[in-house]
């Protein structure tokens, strides 16, 4: 096997064959290239791993054994409403301590957003947002990525809008109730928070421009 | 117990030993094709509703999480197919009618190196992050790769290595393995 031939063999992950060991033993050069690409392979494992929600598992695995549509969503929103109401007696809920810190954490973990290309169904914006409480009157144009996120404890619509500018993101919080605008710059984006009529929204953008073309869009386009 | 439970409870505790071993890896997998969360939360259920109603179909555990990205890559295309006929809004909207969750799946660290390369895998063709992907988290063999796309194990190995290739000069250009010369592959 000539040295070309090995490093094709081991860019295309067989580090750990028999015939590439004994090819790489004794040859300083070969047995370099070898830990890189075992190197990368680690990042790779890394980098390929994306965290599932909590609780995925569990629901998996009651997935299968769902009580009838009506029984299980009566008994689940009963069992919810009970342990939210005990839940929020006991615990209230404290302020965000750095909102525009925890948004650029939640962008920093979620860079697909920032990449991702779409196409996003408007409907399945609707109906996330209408689970937030909010109805979006117009489609927003631009949306190339819509997740539901939990941002420093806030359940949020992100969504990731492509503007003439550059990409801004958008997050939608019902929880999280603010009194006055405020803005902010962190790293190379600007940043503003919106109070809403129903909790509060956060727009992120390279742009600044971005920042009133989408402050006009939520008060134009969603109502509550 | 009867013999109808004791085999609803064999299936139990093997769906649950599914659920356990690979939803980690079954998710990444779905976050990769459908670089939506959201979307890839739902493709995970849908996988796992249908792998319990196949259950009997496992012939070996060994086998579970191929079984699974097999489900995941067939129920991916379908989507893709209702999506493409403009049949999808209905259904979709139907399960996330039902659909409650919300959670951060990007939860990991934030080391530099893990989002450079993440960037660059974002940016591979569909053609090389696939067989990526089956590798590093299904754990296939080249020749199971070559199966399952149905192309030759030359074309997975090529694909692989230009993968990598690429992957590599993203993250350490001074430290990446050079490319063999024009013509070798």
């Amino acid at each position: 096997m000539n040295d070309l031939e090995f490093r094709r063999r081991v860019l295309s992950g067989e580090t750990a064959d028999q015939q590439l060991l004994d090819a790489a033993a004794g040859n300083p050069q070969r047995l370099r290239w070898l830990d890189q690409a075992r190197q990368l392979d680690h990042s790779l494992q890394q980098a390929t791993r994306i965290t599932p929600p909590g609780d995925l598992a569990q629901r998996l695995k009651q997935g299968p054994r769902r009580r009838p549509f009506v029984k299980a969503i009566a008994g689940s929103a009963i069992a919810a409403a009970l342990i939210l109401a005990v839940t929020l007696q006991l615990y209230p809920r404290p302020a965000t301590p750095d909102l525009p810190q925890a948004l650029l954490a939640h962008l920093n973990h979620e860079l697909v957003s920032l990449y991702a290309d779409g196409p996003v169904q408007q409907q399945w914006v609707a109906n996330a947002a209408s689970r937030l409480g909010y109805k979006i009157d117009q489609p927003i144009p631009g949306i190339s990525y819509a997740g539901a996120c939990d941002v420093a404890g806030n359940k949020s619509l992100h969504l990731t809008v492509k503007t003439a500018n550059s990409r801004a993101s958008l997050f939608l919080m019902p929880a999280l109730e603010k009194t006055a605008v405020s803005e902010f710059r962190l790293q190379k984006l600007h940043g503003r928070i919106i109070p809403l009529q129903q909790g509060s929204a956060a727009i992120l953008s390279p742009s600044r421009e971005d920042l009133d073309q989408l402050q006009q869009q939520i008060e134009q386009q969603i109502s509550f | 117990m009867g013999i109808k439970q004791l085999l609803r409870w064999r299936s139990r505790s093997r769906f649950d030993d599914l659920v356990d071993q690979h939803h980690s890896a079954i998710y990444s997998y779905a976050c990769w094709l459908t670089r939506c969360p959201a979307r890839a939360e739902d493709l995970v259920q849908e996988v796992y509703v249908r792998a319990w109603k196949h259950l009997d179909q496992l012939e070996k555990e060994v086998c579970g999480r191929s079984w699974l990205i097999t489900i995941l890559r067939r129920e991916h295309l379908r989507w893709l197919d209702k999506r493409s006929n403009g049949h999808n809004e209905m259904a979709l909207d139907e399960e996330l009618a039902q659909d409650e969750r919300f959670s951060d799946p990007y939860c990991a660290d934030t080391e530099l190196q893990r989002h450079q390369l993440q960037k660059a895998m974002l940016r591979l063709e569909s053609g090389y992050l696939e067989p990526l992907l089956m590798q590093v988290l299904g754990g296939y063999s080249i020749g199971e790769i070559a199966k399952s796309l149905e192309i030759t194990e030359s074309a997975v190995q090529s694909r692989l290595y230009r993968a990598r290739l690429q992957l590599s000069q993203t993250l350490n250009s001074d430290t990446a393995i050079t490319a063999p010369q024009r013509g070798v592959i």
